[in-house]
């Protein structure tokens, strides 16, 4: 049975009247990747930030490797490895002296110290940058060693915030490739974006999180059971009339329908043959189609569900 | 000792600043050193001038003149070409000319001095009341000389010796107290508070700033070094480099004045110089907080350094600046720092009390600015938080 490494209980922030994170409770496995899903300013980076006692927080309880969780409790801190969302480096420092930096604020044994150090240039794919200094590097190679600098020290839990910000799509699979890496070297990952389709590659389990809440958690199986879509079909028609979109809203299964005059996009819950019926319809009216696909639910939908709904219970 | 290191090497990378600093002032004191002896004049040398003569007399009495002048200026007889006098004073051939007359003997001993000779030199020269004193002089003994008795000849020649006769003259200075050795010794450590500012901010600042850059610092906090050995480090990498620069200035002033280094009056200038060092660190440390990069803080060390310099007295000696500009001047370390090397060595009157005065007050300079500089860090690590 997996341990419980991180355990936070009724977490809660507050900045004067604003809540950054209200009474959030999660906890992480051992060996799993919790993704922390939410947008901008929903309460994230606040949560790691009280995880990693760096902030204070007004009510709850964070245990982490099974003890409290306070700004002294070094041996848990020990274990942990933090790769911020900015890029946190000495410009003055080399790569390779950059992470003997901060392996060495965890490891004191030298000679360990270079092997780690090593390792984590290796990983990071930054042997030939060695004696670059940061302001020399790419976008991509600077977050490459942002990450290198978090987990030289080879730590059981691994915290990302947000480490593919403003980063290629190259150096984006790569780094993606890297976290999967650490967590088969059996490294616990807390991963924290507002990238849809990184949380939904990369992790075991999500938590989306909208205002500092955690509004619905689960495998990414589950998330998207929650929500009332089950396809999404994308045709492209020209000169669709009212008659044509009131017909294809009257269809049975089909919950929404948009079009913008060259792409219709119908949204369905449950029921078979939607495409069929939907195709039928603009046959019936003489429209020329276009390419027609169809989609399975992402978390996009999950979240713009839940939080549109969420919105919508405020209003009413 | 990760911090520390990483302190240490922040710093050297800042040593191209240091070596600057460091360089120039030291090769100026240098200089300032091997050209002491003749910097401050203490002796008084008669000054000889290039005298053009036209003797229209051509007697024994216009000879012995002759000889007189001939003894304290360079002389030359020439003849009289008034175009060629103007030209030749023009162009500085000679300071002065003069015209002994025609019947100067005979004038002379009939005890007439007046009109005797002419003089030529540019307008408003100080040369003509130079030679007019001296000829005067010779002539008004002489005829003195020849009315109570003497020959002409001998008469003359009395006049000449007894005008020759040194005076002895040394220059009588107002801050006779302090020696010329003195006083290059406490110039060197007036300096020192620009120099020491200038050096300690340009490298102790980055080092301070990179450390306290709020994401470095929350990825540190994040590690296992507790915060307490952050901070020592930060302390021993901060009390390394500033004791060691100082060091190497206490080091060349050793070497430069190693006599008066080791009086007791040195060594109290060193234990300023100390104190001072205590308060540049903590105001380097107060920039560190206070400025948001290493181009502010380099702005702010500047602007701190040349007008705490210009302000104390160390550029222009506090006895030269207006009441207004010292009375403001106290609100800043370097007037308590330069006041107190000028009451120990300087061109002060010397008082223990004064400097005891002096070091308190930079002590407590330091104290103050030391604790804006914790106000002002805990207040933004708040904000920042």
């Amino acid at each position: 049975m997996s341990q419980t490494i991180v355990k936070i209980d009724g977490l809660v922030k507050r900045y004067k009247e604003l809540t950054a994170v209200d009474d959030l409770s999660l906890e992480i496995q051992e060996g799993e990747i919790l993704g922390l899903l939410g947008p901008n300013g929903s309460g994230k980076t606040t949560t790691i930030n009280c995880l990693l006692s760096l902030l204070s927080y007004d009510e709850g309880n964070i245990e982490v490797f099974g003890s409290k969780m306070t700004p002294d409790n070094y041996k848990a801190k020990a274990k942990i490895g933090v790769i911020s969302q900015n890029v946190a480096v000495f410009d003055e420092l080399n790569v390779y002296e950059n992470i003997d930096y901060f392996c060495g604020l965890y490891i004191k044994d030298k000679k360990l110290r270079r092997q780690y150090t090593d390792e984590a240039i290796e990983f990071a794919g930054l042997n030939d940058f060695k004696k670059f200094k940061p302001k020399k590097l790419s976008g991509g190679l600077l977050r490459r060693l942002n990450i290198a600098c978090g987990i030289a020290h080879k730590p059981s839990l691994i915290i990302l915030d947000e480490p593919t910000v403003a980063v290629d799509p190259q150096s984006r699979n790569r780094i993606l490739e890297g976290i999967e890496k650490l967590n088969r070297d059996g490294a616990s990952i807390i991963y924290t974006s507002h990238y849809m389709e990184e949380v939904e590659q990369l992790c075991s389990r999500i938590i989306i999180m909208d205002k500092g809440k955690n509004i619905a958690s689960g495998t990414k199986e589950e998330l998207k059971k929650k929500v009332n879509i089950t396809e999404t079909i994308k045709a492209e028609v020209r000169n669709a009339d009212e008659e044509t979109l009131s017909k294809i809203k009257q269809l049975p299964h089909i919950t929404s329908s948009e079009y913008d005059g060259k792409l219709l996009t119908v949204k369905c819950s449950g029921g078979k043959h939607n495409l069929i019926r939907l195709i039928e319809v603009l046959n019936e009216h003489e429209l020329h189609l276009g390419r027609v696909y169809t989609e399975l639910p992402t978390l996009n939908d999950v979240f713009l569900e839940i939080t549109g709904k969420q919105l919508r219970d405020k209003e009413d | 000792m990760q911090v520390f290191k990483v302190f240490m090497k922040i710093v050297y990378s800042r040593r191209i600043v240091i070596l600057l600093y460091t360089g120039i002032f030291l090769a100026v004191a240098v200089i300032s050193t091997l050209t002491s002896n003749n910097s401050v004049q203490n002796e008084f040398k008669d000054t000889k001038l290039t005298i053009g003569i036209i003797d229209d007399d051509n007697t024994e009495l216009s000879g012995i003149l002759k000889d007189y002048l001939g003894d304290i200026h360079k002389t030359e007889n020439i003849e009289y070409d008034k175009d060629n006098m103007i030209k030749d004073i023009y162009y500085q051939k000679y300071s002065y000319i003069i015209r002994i007359e025609k019947g100067f003997e005979q004038n002379l001993l009939n005890g007439d001095t007046n009109g005797l000779i002419e003089g030529f030199t540019l307008d408003g020269s100080y040369y003509e009341s130079l030679v007019n004193s001296q000829t005067e002089s010779f002539i008004k003994y002489t005829s003195a000389l020849i009315l109570s008795g003497n020959k002409p000849s001998e008469a003359a020649k009395k006049a000449q010796k007894l005008i020759s006769e040194d005076t002895e003259v040394s220059v009588y200075s107002e801050n006779n107290d302090s020696d010329n050795d003195d006083f290059i010794f406490a110039t060197y450590f007036k300096f020192l508070t620009y120099i020491l500012l200038s050096v300690v901010v340009s490298s102790l600042c980055p080092a301070l700033i990179v450390l306290d850059r709020p994401d470095i610092r929350a990825r540190t906090n994040a590690s296992s070094l507790s915060v307490s050995s952050q901070l020592k480090q930060k302390i021993l990498g901060t009390a390394v480099y500033s004791i060691g620069i100082w060091l190497l200035f206490m080091a060349a002033a050793f070497i430069l004045y190693s006599s008066k280094f080791t009086s007791s009056e040195g060594l109290l200038v060193v234990l300023q110089s100390f104190v001072f060092l205590l308060t540049i660190v903590s105001l380097s440390m107060l920039v560190s907080v206070i400025a948001k990069n290493q181009k502010i803080a380099d702005i702010v060390g500047t602007v701190v350094g040349f007008g705490m310099s210009f302000l104390c007295g160390v550029f222009v000696p506090q006895e030269y600046l207006s009441e207004g500009v010292l009375t403001a001047a106290h609100i800043l370390p370097g007037y308590w720092y330069v006041k107190g090397i000028d009451q120990t060595i300087g061109s002060g009157t010397k008082n223990i009390d004064t400097v005891v005065i002096c070091i308190v007050a930079e002590l407590c300079f330091a104290a103050v600015l030391f604790a804006l500089m914790l106000v002002i860090s805990r207040k933004r690590r708040r904000k920042i938080v």
